[in-house]
């Protein structure tokens, strides 16, 4: 039998049919012999209704609010929006580069490495070109995006999708685009993208990996706090630890990139930057 | 009913074909209810300039939108999405929340065998409208919302007040669904445990 705490803690699962059959019964047996509880129930289903109707829906938006929204808008419909913000990176297409990636390097390692590269992304994104100053970390980097990008156990249209949520979600143009740009390439359908950048809705990916997505969002975006039940819907979803551990690593890698990229205005190659301008 | 649905078909068609004048027509009947949505979880003045940077990224999101909810909470999911990346807490707030289903408030009135000590009244029959019709109570109601926590809050309007649906919330928040239900379960506790005073003081 349940005691009359346990019935006020299932009370809004109760209202809200968010109950097993079972605890259902086992609720309506209590509240036919408990009139205390009865009154609880009865009480927060009122607030419940309250709350509906006395807390407005809607914020008054000033008609200054208005006009501002409906200018910015006006601006981005006729295209001027791009030409009025020219101090985004990605659309001075390097004019105000602060630091420059490395074009050509008499560097052995760095050149055996940018080969690799080629090899796989068939050219040397800027990214690297940046860490080419340091070929040591260049190798370590490309290590790392080659093992967890071009290899690993969960599928590459999770691992992009990870790195174009994160990368959006700390508002790095550059890796989103590409990251877009390769989530296209896999097959997936413009307007699905366009959702998924809107509303974080991944249905083009499994249950299990909407969860890690989920979990691994949630520690970029709040590491302190993220619910120890994220997890175990990953795992129970069907995740083990090996791919818990390598969701997590493209987070964090591409978490990493973002900050180099956003901090020094690494600009999108030139060869995209065209592309990228007419997709805004 | 009807005739709105077609109303809204329309706008849509015209939203896809960047007419500014549907855009205008937008802004108008939904920043209020984007704006409610991004005040629930941000100073009014950052909520000001997220429904302004949502109404841009929807030129360009319109085209996924499926029409699977009603426009009006599809433009409000965006803007939460984009609210909730601009909410960065810090080290200190706890989790607790999401562990413990009854508001300490309330945990207090039960004995050790867990039944009632300081057992509620019956609220008797008053329609919510009723209870509403006093202007007091609505002011200390709103008063309470605005004090929750940003999460409950949140939760409280995207939920039972805006009525997405709870897969979308979770997501957008970075929640379970238990956490989910934890966090709607304790906000409605506060907020019962405020006209409960209420009705018994006269108070807020």
């Amino acid at each position: 039998m349940l005691k009359c705490n346990e019935v006020t803690a299932l009370a809004s699962d109760w209202l809200d049919s968010e109950l097993t059959f079972t605890d259902r019964m086992r609720i309506q047996v209590h509240l036919l012999m408990c009139r205390h509880c009865r009154n609880f129930v009865d009480g927060m289903a009122a607030t419940r209704n309250a709350v509906r109707a006395g807390i407005p829906e809607e914020a008054l938006c000033t008609a200054d609010l208005e006009t501002r929204i409906q200018n910015r808008l006006d601006q981005r419909l006729t295209g001027e929006a791009i030409k009025a913000e020219p101090s985004q990176a990605h659309v001075s297409a390097g004019n105000d580069r602060i630091f420059q990636p490395v074009g050509d390097s008499d560097d052995a390692r760095v050149q055996a490495v940018f080969a690799d590269i080629r090899e796989h992304e068939g050219y040397v994104p800027n990214l690297f070109r940046s860490y080419a100053h340091n070929p040591e970390q260049l190798e370590q980097v490309w290590g790392r995006v080659r093992s967890l990008m071009f290899g690993g156990r969960l599928s590459a249209t999770l691992k992009n999708a990870i790195a174009t949520l994160i990368s959006q979600d700390n508002g790095c143009d550059y890796c989103v685009y590409h990251h877009h740009r390769m989530l296209c390439r896999l097959g997936i359908n413009t307007n699905t993208l366009k959702r998924f950048l809107a509303t974080a809705q991944a249905d083009f990916l499994n249950e299990c990996e909407q969860a890690l997505l989920r979990l691994v969002r949630e520690a970029n975006r709040n590491p302190h706090q993220v619910p120890p039940e994220l997890l175990e819907e990953a795992r129970a979803a069907g995740a083990d630890n090996d791919n818990i551990i390598e969701a997590m690593s493209v987070m964090e890698l591409y978490a990493g990139f973002n900050r180099l990229l956003d901090a020094f205005r690494i600009p999108i190659e030139s060869e995209f930057a065209d592309a990228h301008r007419s997709s805004l | 009913m009807e005739q709105a649905i077609t109303d809204e078909q329309q706008l849509i068609e015209r939203l896809r074909q960047r007419d500014s004048a549907a855009f205008h027509e937008a802004v108008q009947r939904f920043s209020g209810a984007m704006l409610a949505t991004a005040r629930s979880m941000l100073d009014p003045s950052t909520a000001e300039d997220v429904v302004q940077e949502t109404w841009v990224a929807v030129v360009d999101a319109i085209d996924g939108f499926e029409g699977r909810s009603a426009l009006k909470t599809w433009l409000c999911t965006i803007t939460a999405n984009r609210a909730r990346n601009r909410l960065r807490r810090g080290k200190r707030e706890t989790l607790t929340d999401f562990q413990s289903p009854l508001d300490p408030a309330l945990e207090t009135r039960f004995n050790e065998g867990g039944g009632w000590s300081q057992p509620t009244q019956p609220w008797g029959s008053e329609s919510a409208d009723e209870l509403l019709e006093n202007e007091a109570l609505k002011d200390c109601l709103n008063k309470h919302y605005e004090a929750l926590t940003e999460t409950q809050r949140a939760v409280l309007m995207m939920r039972d007040i805006q009525q997405m649906a709870s897969e979308d919330v979770c997501r957008i928040l970075g929640l379970s669904n238990s956490n989910l239900r934890v966090t709607l379960h304790r906000a409605r506790q506060k907020l019962f445990t405020m006209i409960e005073g209420f009705r018994e003081t006269g108070e807020c």
